[in-house]
């Protein structure tokens, strides 16, 4: 993929409706930008898996999975890394407290609710990660993957 | 759905995964869903080559909606001189040479079960493609 | 229009209960997991396999889900195992600690060779 005169970055967005199944298409519509810019398989899988995460979150609680409110997802395409940002439109704020727990699953054994894991893998998963809220809008979530690049064997 | 895509080559594919994926949980068969995908690569593609000219600033966008009876899709450029569409059935050998393009065109509609073109108030020139659900529904135009 | 659906599978095979997850597993999955675990489970099962087919998705819904299984498999004494899951989905199982508690297999008849091995010992 070439880059246009002048451009550093280029962007692809995705309106997509809060109900839960869309986020599959997120998962591949990203997975299938990171494999034209060269991702490993096992990057790909990672952020198709944080995707998932990121867009269910928007979905299910900040769009309260209300069919006609949006997530608007945006990945920006960069030489050396993919910037992926999720938003919702935050009819319920999540709170940043939320998103630095650390759930173990001896704990989980003890709840009712086995839960809490998704924003946990974002975190694992992704190389660099920020929770953000902008009133007016809603909640975001924004991904970064590095785009490693074997290294060149000089002669 | 909604998906907005730079005017650069290679774009196309991961507008044909993005629809692909929807067609496949819209219960398409796979079949169909690999027409939709070919159908999807040649409008991008011509969306991004000719409506666009191919400049960088200039955006193609794709809706995507679903009925019960089928699934639509729209595929929008910010040009302003909309193609003329081969009727159906395709004729395949009617030009000595046909040009890419044209070529393109005709498995648009051959694969469609329904294409026409409009100029959009918003957004320049679409492309309207409809994938029946059940393939013995609906009417084929001829 | 656009949800997922999970089969799910149920047979016998050298005294191990081996319970097919085909296609996603989600929220959606919660009912016909359960269903299935308590019907082995009534049945007497010790011997538990997980058998995952035509799997690429398993969200952190799903995850719950299967936290919940192993909760209840450590309660009753049962053993639990996991075949068919993709390396990166093997990762997020160990990540989430799932391991420790249901071993991994790549493939049913190493789950079941396991298995029987386990059997004679005991």
């Amino acid at each position: 993929m070439s880059e246009a005169d002048g451009a550093t970055e280029q962007i692809i967005e995705m309106r997509l409706p809060s109900r839960l199944g869309y986020e599959r298409i997120a998962m591949d519509t990203a997975a299938s930008l990171a494999r034209r810019m060269g991702f490993t398989p096992e990057r790909i899988d990672a952020l198709r898996t944080a995707i998932g995460e990121a867009v269910t979150n928007a979905i299910e609680h900040g769009n309260q999975a209300d069919a006609a409110m949006k997530v608007v997802v945006v990945l920006t395409i960069r030489t050396d890394e993919l910037i992926i940002s999720v938003a919702d439109q935050g009819r319920k704020v999540l709170d940043p407290a939320q998103t630095f727990l650390q759930p173990r699953i001896t704990d989980a054994f003890q709840r009712a609710d086995k839960g809490g894991w998704g924003i946990w893998l974002i975190r694992e998963l992704m190389d660099e990660v920020e929770f953000s809220f902008a009133p007016g809008s809603g909640n975001q979530v924004r991904m970064v993957v590095h785009l490693e690049r074997p290294p060149v064997i000089k002669p | 759905m909604q998906l907005i895509i730079p005017s650069v080559l290679g774009y196309e594919v991961v507008v044909r995964d993005a629809v692909a994926s929807f067609a496949q949980r819209y219960g398409l068969p796979p079949d169909r869903i690999e027409d939709v995908k070919t159908v999807l690569c040649e409008a991008c593609t011509n969306a991004i080559e000719h409506g666009n000219g191919s400049d960088p600033h200039r955006r193609v966008r794709v809706c995507c909606t679903v009925d019960e009876q089928s699934l639509v899709i729209a595929v929008c450029d910010e040009g302003e001189l909309p193609p003329t569409l081969p009727g159906k059935p395709v004729e395949w050998f009617s030009m000595p040479y046909p040009s890419r393009r044209g070529l393109g065109l005709k498995l648009i509609v051959a694969l469609s079960d329904e294409v026409s073109i409009a100029a959009d108030p918003t957004f320049g020139t679409c492309i309207r493609l409809v994938f029946y659900r059940d393939p013995r529904s609906g009417i084929h135009t001829s | 229009m656009l949800e997922d659906e999970l089969t799910v599978n149920i047979r016998h095979r050298d005294g191990v209960a081996v319970i097919d997850l085909i296609g996603d597993v989600t929220t959606f999955a919660e009912e016909k997991i359960n269903n299935a675990y308590r019907q082995v489970t009534d049945k007497g099962a010790r011997y538990i396999l997980f058998n995952f087919r035509q799997n690429d998705y398993i969200n952190s819904a799903g995850i719950a889900i299967l936290i919940g299984i192993v909760t209840e498999v450590n309660q009753n004494g049962q053993r639990l195992a996991v075949s068919g899951l993709s390396p990166h989905f093997q990762k997020i199982f160990r990540m989430v600690g799932l391991a420790q508690y249901a071993e991994i297999y790549q493939t049913e008849d190493e789950a079941i060779s396991a298995f029987k091995r386990l059997n004679t010992i005991n």
